[in-house]
């Protein structure tokens, strides 16, 4: 785990200095821009006697070496070398700073200030080191500057009739040096204390993004894992089953069976189907208690979704002696896990054969009723006691008629279809009474592609 | 077609159905072939030039089945080919299989009516 401050920090740090480079280019055309039209409005406008040329030629110069920057950072990987970029700059802008202090009253000028401005904004993007460091060159330039001028080496410019010039003692350059090197640091203090918090929270922001990135992905990795265990095992414990349930069905074709001997084998053959029903409903059900990054929506065609779970459902049917009826209304497209959408009606339509006698029907109706879609399940089947309508969505329960019908079922079904259709924003009822059939019906709201 | 009676070809990795597809479709008088797995099945194929093709969805991983389908297409099969497949694994099949050109798909465990019907539907 990285320090708080070190590397870590720096990231969005480095990304804000990035993005700031192409901003201070921008803001340096006007500054070139500002230092022409000034020197151009106190020659005019002002009673100064002063040359405005070097000023001219110092704005011409800040826009000349701001072509070079822009030039530069309009080439592709730029971002590689940003940091020389970056003081590179700012020994330009500092250069052309001293020029324009000196041209505008040497360290007497107002623009003096112009030096804190850097630092305020060195200690909010760069690291505090280099922002001391920039204080103590800045000490050092204007020390420098009123050495030369002092001196007589570099003869001060004064703009009488702007301001005037106290005189230029060496006592008085020195004091002014020394107030100004002991204002820079302090602004340098200052602004890298106020800094220096924000920036550890920045980097504890971006720590626990990380983190929870991290433990997203772990989250992610297990549901994977959990759903690939579930499929692995769902086909190892039906593979076993089907083949035994396969082969009693396929006995009567070895030799002929002696009553007994088909009494015992038709019996063993619900079992396996117990077996398999219980299975898939497990399975199901861990599809069911799914949630978060594991679900995976899309726009559901619900008639094509339908139309192949009444594919699978015809087969049972035909085998029951069931009539499979099918009426969908056209454009049915709900936002969903096709799975589940599968998984609901796949159960219904189960139980809906699988609870009829022979000879009876089942229909399965879409329609769409107010931005809603409505399926319905209907059958001719054994029906449900109004006292056990709720009971039936609670899983694991069974109504007496269903056990006494002598169709399997782990009870889980229905519980099962309707938390899928309240995943989904919808909800699942029945109507129904006894030995008058079923309708079940599936309301979900349709997508809206808007 | 051999001495008049229909090839079968069966293709899945769980022996005890394909034994089971044997017994069932031999008291009918069919030529079984069997293969465990899509790459024998195409063997076989080639060899046996069947009537009709029964393929198991789920082999040694997801959509085998529907891969071996997709590549007796592509090698200009024209015999009927149903797909034996359990309810949950079509959930987890990765490619829709609505436009593979089945004959029909069957749940296992398969009733044996169920598949003769089928196939001397298609077959005699």
């Amino acid at each position: 785990m990285p320090s708080l401050h070190e590397p870590v920090a720096l990231i969005p740090l480095e990304r804000e200095l990035q993005e700031r480079l192409v901003w201070f280019v921008r803001l340096r055309w006007l500054a070139g821009c500002a230092i022409i039209g000034g020197a151009w409005l106190a020659q005019n406008l002002v009673p100064v006697d002063f040359s405005p040329w070097p000023l001219y030629w110092t704005g011409l110069a800040v826009l000349a070496y701001n072509i070079l920057f822009d030039q530069h950072l309009r080439r592709p990987f730029w971002r590689r070398s940003y940091r020389a970029t970056v003081y590179a700059q700012m020994a330009f802008d500092w250069l052309a700073l001293i020029f324009l202090v000196h041209y505008t009253g040497g360290i007497q000028s107002p623009l003096m200030l112009a030096f804190a401005f850097h630092l305020i904004i060195g200690a909010i993007l760069l690291p505090r080191s280099v922002c001391y460091v920039q204080a103590v060159l800045v000490a050092f330039l204007s020390g420098g500057l009123a050495l030369l001028e002092t001196s007589g080496w570099w003869p001060p410019v004064s703009l009488e009739g702007l301001y005037t010039a106290p005189p230029r003692t060496p006592l008085d350059q020195l004091f002014r040096w020394l107030s100004l090197s002991a204002f820079l640091a302090v602004t340098a203090l200052l602004a890298t204390s106020i800094t220096a918090p924000v920036r550890r929270k920045e980097a504890e922001l971006l720590r626990s993004e990380q983190e929870l990135d991290q433990a997203y992905g772990e989250i992610q990795a297990l549901s994977d894992e959990r759903s690939w265990f579930a499929r692995t095992t769902h086909h190892q414990l039906r593979a076993p089953l089907a083949a035994i349930g396969s082969a009693l069905d396929a006995l009567a074709y070895a030799g002929p069976l002696a009553a007994k001997q088909g009494e015992l084998i038709g019996r063993a053959r619900r079992r396996v189907d117990e077996g398999l029903d219980t299975i898939r409903d497990l399975l199901d059900l861990a599809a069911a208690q799914r949630s978060g990054a594991s679900l995976e929506a899309e726009a559901v065609d619900l008639r094509v979704c339908l139309q192949k779970a009444a594919v699978v459902a015809d087969e049972r049917a035909v085998l029951e002696g069931v009539e499979l009826d099918v009426d969908l209304a056209p454009v049915l497209a709900v936002w969903a896990d096709a799975g589940d959408m599968r998984r609901i009606f796949d159960n219904l339509l189960d139980n809906a054969v699988k609870y009829s006698p022979a000879g009876g029907r089942v229909e399965l109706t879409a329609t769409r009723a107010g931005g809603q879609a409505r399926i319905a399940v209907s059958d001719t089947g054994i029906g449900i006691d109004p006292a056990d309508q709720e009971a039936i969505f609670r899983g694991f329960y069974r109504t007496a008629a269903a056990k006494a019908s002598g169709a399997v079922g782990s009870g889980l079904g229905l519980s099962i279809a309707r938390q899928l259709a309240q995943r989904w924003g919808g909800g699942l009822e029945v109507q129904s009474a006894p030995n008058q059939g079923s309708c079940f019906t599936v309301v979900l709201p349709l997508y809206n592609k808007e | 077609m051999k001495d008049g009676h229909p090839i079968v070809l069966c293709i899945d990795d769980d022996p005890d159905i394909l034994q089971t597809l044997r017994i069932v479709l031999e008291t009918q008088d069919y030529v079984v072939v069997t293969a465990a797995n899509g790459e024998e099945g195409l063997q076989r194929w080639r060899q046996a030039e069947p009537d009709v093709i029964i393929v198991d969805l789920m082999m040694e991983e997801i959509d085998a089945g529907t891969r071996l389908v997709q590549e007796l297409r592509a090698g200009g099969n024209t015999a009927p080919v149903f797909m034996l497949s359990s309810a949950g694994d079509q959930l987890y099949a990765v490619r829709d299989y609505g436009d593979l050109g089945l004959s029909g798909i069957l749940q296992k465990p398969v009733d044996p009516a169920t598949l003769l019907a089928l196939i001397k539907a298609k077959v005699g």
